[in-house]
């Protein structure tokens, strides 16, 4: 995350002490896959590491953008480089269209999809326009041995809008997708049948696409999961997600029905947290709200996570950026009925939605040329 | 609105008698004399459908003219001063002219003025002069913050050297605005000649710069002034005068540093005068929003990172706005602490006292604290809390800083008295300071640190949160939970990861603790700097790379995610959720649940009524009750939040509002109501047609940025001022001041107050060197062209520096072609190692600012188009090899490339001889090292030349060197040199340019050539077609002739032949003559005989002619009778 701001801001980091008391000191094998990735991505990069692997000096050249093709390493899945170059992609010099080869999905990093569903909006906001803003994914690869494959591109931008977004509006669909991959194909009607079974209690308008792939495109190991996503009368897009667990894990088998479940639990509580991005573009939204001209830039989300927490923290070292903080006051029902004098009150709405506002520093991108 | 008021407007009446009708008449004429297009204009609007069109594109296209892309309005409710800068040729009046704007404008007289001065030019105007000398980084400076340049001209002179590079840099940082200046005019005798030249300069000064651009004239000096209501005029111009917004200032902050104070410890300089300084300087800041911390370019010295800024009270503020025409003596602040003048002005260092009228820098003691007293401007009580007490002007504070610490240390010893007791040294009361806000932890993994932070915390949540009890439990429970099992799961983990944990958890249980949201992210704001840097260290440990784990024994996979937490961007769901309480928490976040006040479907058709509801309430009759149901309920409500109340109180008003007009409502008959629903109708419809069409684009966008520009002014206004500073930055207008360390001493020891000191601040990227792509073009008057590799000084952004450019030519198949001169009177490219500036940026170059010309000193200006960390320039390679062997086809090249590698490098290249025979690369050999095989589309000669054509990357040298023109002496500051070209240094050495013997030009020798005879072989001779056979053209054999000796008698007889011979041709040639006479004799009289006869022939004829004509007539008279 450092690595990719400073990249942004131009400015060189020094990180010491990786991992010097652990049992395999320094850098891992993803996170130098990582810096493989910013290497190809920009021009002029200089890094140093250690020999130890435990020191490691960044002089960030320019973002260069093109087509890139990266081999990620399987110990993270895509989700874990896709953030980063989705921070990335709308400052390089020539649209951005890179081929990642992977895992797409695992339990720690968000998957594919939910980039796909969740955070491509909030770019698109930024953007202005979703032309050439595409993620494609054409093999699908569960977690322990991979093989998946996504193409994502994205236009580059000489400067980004500033982005008021305030109010979140009313979930009006849920949407989603069902993957599975190496299992049987059964398993993906059991994920929706479970999931629409919580799910339909708050609202009818749920669809849920299954998307079962065989053969070359299935990866090297089974798996499968489910991703819901909500989108609001404002197009704000929430989304949540689980992954069955991988072979050879350890953990026990998950169970189809209990995933269903879980995913749309674990839905409703993105939708308790709230707001008008969800925690997984929480980062990505401050940073591109950062990255705007010198305009204020307001967003509504809910809690922040530690994640988010920590970028906001990076954003304050690189670009001197402090964020407003406020907490959003809740929207008060209307008077139903004449008689009713009870009926004012607030919104069951969730969790305490957050504004963040901030002044953009006049950022603009300077590798792409003019004519 | 009202239809009623309408109606009651009486309709013109027309005269129709009487002397006024009379009079109208007879403007008019009378209808028949008029044309019909007279009569009815209207029916001959449109004559002709291409001039219908043509009209109409041309209004079109004056429209879209008008039209500027909307850009957000960034100025400051507050701006801060214009810089007015006075620029000229020397000895032209700039001075003067100076001193006569500042007296204008405060009504003092000041003789010596250095530097900039700022003053008070009206209710919502101050400006600050700048007079600038003749150097070209001066101007070039000047050019970069000038809002409004004055030129001064001479008359006499015309526009000098001066004004037109003037215009060229202005040109090239984005053309502030500028105004001429004509002076001297007293030169000239008469007033034709005047009037003559000034029409003569104020033409050619339009066509510098636009049609209609102004020039003023100065007309004469009394008593060393000029008059005062020309100055007056002059100055009236400059107080209204619009400034544009020019691109580059409006996205940079810069501080034009009106002050600057050297507040080294003065021990350190009697120990080394040289020693590194540390500096404060003041200004407005300008431009944009301004970071503290962050990197500006000082011009004309170098980059430096500001290490502390702060802001002051306007030294030269704006009067309060009251309803006023014009400034009272008071408001008519001067500020020009480098001439040392100006108001009272407290800061850290010193303080400094107006000294009114008086002109002298020197000034007593006493009398000085007297003229403050009296002509303090605004209550002392609150700057004196700021202050310290030393008077010394420029020199150093006497215990400034001491007491400011002091003082300091008091101040943050009562924000944490009762950690001061455990720890004495500053440090850890910062330390403890931060720990205090809320949950900043330091990494010390002790148990009494610990335990401390938590009651601190529970504390801070009891103050909190005093209102609800209960929740200030479960918080003290969480806290504990999570305390506990941190130490009890991993003892050896670090302390970051359970304050992670911690904030999590906090996140988690949010929505009972109010917590400040603030605080928990940048917890360690207040915190000392130490502090902070641990925190950083921290973070590297907890940040992109997750938290080490001390050598435990399990390397399992279920590790893995656990740490690899750390940097995703992934939430873990607890399983344990009551999903039936969650329901119902999130019920009214659905399409299907309650919609809030403002956007509930029937609020809103309420609302409606209330706005146009004039008729359609009368249908229901039905609006009238619910808004009263609805205010009843608000004033039972009694809620506690504000926004509530006013809300409420907003309603109550509507309310009576509505009412009173209901009334008048029900008393309305239909055909009102039918009117009213019209005009409503009407209405719509015409906001929809008005705004449709090309406009609606252009309008949308525009109103979306005044929108945007509204939010950016109001966003922060309400904040206080240090909170505000923190989240923009310092806005412009404000005075603050910048304090630097480690500058060089010759800023100090040569500061000049006519050299303007220029904070450019830059953006993140802008610190970083890149190499440069710029579109440049040498300028038409300079009279040379540019050579690569030649360094070159470009001004661009606010650095001024010398670096070596290459021009290259951007070829039709995109290949970046170098060139070695720039093209006379055309745009090349060019690329140099250079400051990464933004694209769009305006530059431009000048060869030496050290010489002193007559001569235009402007190079080349130019526009940044690309920034890169690599360059694509390329020239041409001509690799030159001789055959070794010829065979056939192929043949062995050496003397091109020097080993085998270069060959496989080449392999496949195209080759190609002098006279166009085209072949290929194909195999190195092993003898000579570097020849090959080639093969050739027919056999070379020995004798040939073969060339392998290449392209080959240029290497831009890296570098860069600031024009470090501020820390020059007073007599070298016009003369900084930097590295000098070649040719430079080979003309002050004496060494010849070397030349290659080669590359010489010597008469070319040609030997005469001899061409051998062509030989056809016999074979081929015999196959020849006749007429290709070369032919040997024999010469027929004459048979010998003998001489033949004659007898005398055969002589004889052959004489006497010979004789009979000539006499017989004689007297043939005679016979012949006679019968030729003879002929045409006989020929003649053939000839006239003919005559006779033909002559006889033809009266025959007409007599029988004659004769058959009478008998016709005959027969015909005949026929008819």
């Amino acid at each position: 995350m450092r690595l990719l701001m400073s990249t942004l801001s131009g400015k060189s980091v020094k990180i010491s002490q990786i991992r010097p008391e652990d049992d395999d000191p320094g850098l891992t094998d993803f996170e130098v896959s990582f810096i493989r990735l910013l290497d190809k991505v920009t021009n002029g990069t200089k890094t140093v590491i250690t020999e130890t692997g435990t020191q490691l000096v960044y002089r960030p050249g320019l973002l260069c953008g093109g087509s890139i093709e990266h081999d990620c390493q399987n110990s993270r899945p895509i989700g874990y480089y896709l953030e980063m170059l989705m921070c990335l992609a709308p400052f390089t010099k020539e649209p951005l269209r890179a081929v990642l080869r992977g895992v797409t999905c695992d339990k720690d990093d968000p998957s594919v999809d939910l980039l796909k569903l969740s955070v491509f909006p909030v770019l698109k906001r930024f953007l202005g326009t979703d032309e050439g803003l595409d993620l494609k994914i054409n093999k699908r690869g569960a977690a322990p041995d991979g093989g998946g494959e996504v193409i994502f591109s994205c236009p580059c931008r000489q400067k980004l809008r500033p982005l008021k977004f305030t109010q979140p509006g009313k979930i009006k669909r849920i949407r989603g997708v069902a993957w599975s991959v190496r299992v049987s194909p059964g398993f993906v009607n059991r994920l929706v049948d479970s999931a629409r079974g919580v799910l339909n209690k708050f609202l009818t308008d749920i669809y849920i696409y299954t998307d079962h792939m065989k053969g070359g495109q299935a990866g090297k190991s089974p798996g499968f999961g489910l991703t819901l996503v909500a989108e609001t009368t404002e197009g704000s897009f929430l989304g949540a997600e689980q992954v069955s667990s991988a072979k050879g894990s350890g953990e026990e088998p998950t169970v189809p029905e209990d995933l269903g479940k879980k995913a749309a639990i674990s839905l409703l509580q993105e939708i308790y947290r709230g707001g008008c991005v969800d925690s997984t573009s929480q980062g990505l939204s401050c940073l591109l709200m950062v990255l705007g001209q010198q305009d204020v830039s307001k967003v509504q989300m809910g809690e922040l996570t530690p994640y988010s927490i920590q970028f906001l923290r990076h954003i304050r070292d690189f670009f001197q950026v402090v964020f407003n903080i406020k907490v959003d006051k809740k929207p008060l029902a209307a008077a139903a009925g004449n008689d009713d004098t009870d009926e004012e009150e607030e919104l069951k709405t969730g969790g305490d939605k957050l504004i963040l506002t901030c002044v953009g520093v006049g950022y603009s991108n300077v590798s792409k040329a003019i004519r | 609105m009202d239809p009623t008021e309408k109606s009651v407007q009486k309709t013109h009446r027309a005269r129709h008698s009487g002397p006024k009708a009379d009079k109208k008449k007879s403007k008019n004429k009378h209808e028949q004399d008029l044309t019909a297009r007279q009569r009815n204009p209207k029916a001959f609007a449109i004559q002709s459908v291409n001039k219908a069109a043509k009209a109409f594109r041309r209004t079109a296209d004056i429209k879209t003219k008008k039209q500027h892309i909307p850009k957000v309005d960034r100025t400051p409710v507050e701006p801060p001063p214009i810089v007015v800068a006075i620029v000229g040729p020397p000895k032209v009046g700039k001075s003067t002219l100076l001193r006569c704007l500042v007296k204008n404008f405060t009504k003092q007289k000041i003789t010596d003025i250095r530097g900039p001065v700022t003053v008070v030019a009206g209710k919502n105007r101050r400006i600050t002069f700048i007079e600038c000398n003749n150097d070209i980084n001066c101007m070039i400076d000047v050019g970069k913050i000038a809002d409004l340049a004055l030129l001064m001209v001479d008359a006499k002179q015309g526009f000098e050297m001066e004004i037109f590079e003037f215009f060229n840099i202005c040109q090239a940082t984005g053309f502030p605005r500028c105004m001429g200046v004509l002076n001297h005019l007293d030169m000239y005798k008469d007033g034709k000649t005047v009037r003559k030249r000034k029409k003569h300069l104020k033409n050619r000064f339009e066509v510098e710069l636009y049609k209609g651009a102004r020039l003023f004239y100065l007309s004469m000096l009394v008593n060393g002034e000029y008059l005062p209501n020309e100055v007056h005029n002059l100055c009236r111009f400059i107080s209204v005068m619009k400034i544009v917004p020019l691109t580059w200032r409006a996205s940079h902050p810069y501080i034009f540093a009106d002050r600057m104070e050297d507040i080294t410890n003065p021990e350190d300089i009697r120990q080394n005068p040289k020693c590194d300084r540390t500096v404060s300087l003041y200004g407005y800041v300008r431009g944009t929003h301004m970071k503290t911390k962050s990197m500006v370019h000082i011009a004309g010295c170098g980059d430096y990172i500001m290490k502390n800024m702060t802001f002051l009270p306007d030294p030269c503020p704006t009067p309060t706005m009251e309803k006023r025409r014009s400034l009272n003596v008071k408001e008519r602040v001067i500020y020009a602490p480098m001439s040392g003048v100006g108001g009272i002005v407290y800061d850290k260092d010193a303080v400094y006292i107006d000294i009114g009228t008086k002109t002298g820098p020197e000034q007593e003691k006493p009398s000085g604290m007297v003229a403050a007293l009296m002509e303090s401007l605004k209550p002392v009580d609150e700057k004196v809390r700021e202050s310290q007490i030393s008077i010394f002007k420029g020199g150093p504070a006497i215990s400034g800083e001491d007491f400011e610490r002091k003082r300091h240390d008091e101040h943050s010893d009562e924000e944490g008295d009762e950690e001061e007791e455990d720890e004495g040294d500053r440090d850890s009361v910062m330390e403890a300071e931060s720990s205090e806000d809320d949950d900043t932890e330091t990494e010390e993994a002790g148990g009494p640190v610990k335990k401390k932070r938590k009651i601190l915390k529970d504390s801070e949540d009891e103050e909190s949160d005093s209102n609800s009890e209960n929740n200030t439990m479960d918080v003290e429970v969480d806290d504990d939970n999570v305390g506990t099992s941190d130490q009890d799961d991993d003892n050896d983990e670090e302390s970051m990861l359970k304050w992670k944990k911690d904030l999590f958890q906090k996140a988690a249980v949010k929505h009972r603790a109010r917590i400040n949201y603030t605080k928990m992210v940048y917890g360690e704001e207040v915190a000392d700097e130490a502090a902070e840097e641990e925190e950083d260290s921290n973070d590297e440990l907890g940040g992109l790379f997750k938290v080490l784990k001390k050598a435990s024994g399990d390397g399992s996979r279920v590790d893995k995610h656990a740490v690899n937490m750390k940097d995703c961007n992934h939430l873990d769901c607890d399983d344990v959720v009551d999903l039936d309480q969650l329901g119902e928490d999130i019920k009214d976040t659905f399409v299907t649940g309650k919609w809030d006040a403002s956007e509930d479907a029937k609020a809103r058709l309420d609302e409606d009524d209330a706005l146009y509801g004039d008729f359609e309430d009368l249908e229901t009759g039905e609006k009238h009750v619910a808004n009263e149901a609805e205010k009843d309920d608000k004033s039972d409500d009694d809620s506690s939040e504000k926004g509530k109340d006013d809300y409420g109180q907003d309603l109550d008003q509507e309310d009576e509002e509505s009412e009173g007009k209901v009334k008048t409502k029900a008393e309305m008959s239909a055909q009102e109501r039918r009117l009213a629903k019209k005009r409503k109708i009407k209405e719509l419809f015409d906001k929809e047609y008005d705004s449709k069409g090309d406009d609606q684009f252009y309008e949308t966008w525009k109103a979306e940025m005044d929108e945007q520009a509204k939010l950016n002014r109001s966003e922060f206004e309400e904040l206080p001022e240090d909170q505000r500073v923190q989240y923009e930055g310092f806005r412009p207008g404000m005075y603050v001041r910048v304090e630097f360390e480690q500058m060089p001493c010759e800023l100090i020891e040569n500061f000049d107050a006519t050299y303007p000191i220029i904070l450019g601040g830059m953006t993140n990227v802008e610190e970083k060197l890149g190499f440069v792509n710029v579109r440049v073009k040498k300028h038409r008057w300079y009279n040379k062209i540019l050579k690569s590799r030649n360094p070159l000084i470009l001004s661009l952004g606010w650095r001024r520096f010398q670096t070596i450019p290459y021009y290259y030519k951007l070829e039709d198949n995109m290949r970046q072609r170098m060139l070695k001169y720039t093209p006379e009177h055309m745009h090349c490219n060019a690329v140099f190692w250079g400051p990464i500036t933004p694209q769009g940026t305006g530059f431009l170059a000048v060869e030496s600012v050290a010489e002193k010309t007559p001569n235009f000193r402007i190079a080349a200006t130019g526009v940044v188009l690309e920034l890169d960390q690599s360059v694509e320039v390329e020239k041409k390679l001509k690799l030159v090899g001789h055959p070794k062997k010829v065979f056939k086809k192929s043949a062995f090249i050496e003397n091109m490339f020097t080993s085998a590698l270069e060959v496989a490098k080449f392999q496949g290249a195209r080759i190609q001889t002098v006279s166009g025979l085209r072949g290929q690369v194909k195999k190195a050999l092993s003898s000579p090292a570097g020849a090959f095989r080639a093969t050739f589309e027919d056999k070379i000669r020995i004798s040939d030349t073969v060339f392998l054509k290449a392209w080959v990357k240029v290497e831009i040298p890296r570098f860069i060197m600031p024009v470090t023109s501020l820390l020059l002496s007073q007599e070298s500051k016009q003369a900084w040199l930097g590295m000098r070209t070649v040719g430079q240094l080979r003309h002050e050495r004496g060494i010849p340019v070397p030349q290659k013997g080669d590359s010489l030009y010597r008469p070319i020798v040609r030997p005469q050539r001899e061409n051998k005879p062509l030989v056809i072989p016999k074979d081929l001779k015999m196959r020849l077609p006749f007429k290709d056979m070369p032919k040997e053209l024999q010469e027929p054999k004459q048979p010998k002739r003998v001489a033949v000796v004659l007898e005398p008698a055969e002589a004889k007889v052959a004489n006497f032949m010979k004789r009979v011979k000539a006499i017989y041709k004689d007297k043939r040639q005679k016979e012949h003559h006679m019968m030729r006479k003879r002929v045409q004799e006989h020929k003649k009289k053939v000839a006239s005989q003919e005559a006779v006869k033909q002559e006889k022939l033809k009266e025959a004829k007409k007599r029988l002619h004659k004769i058959l004509g009478d008998m016709k007539k005959k027969k015909e008279s005949a026929s008819h009778r």
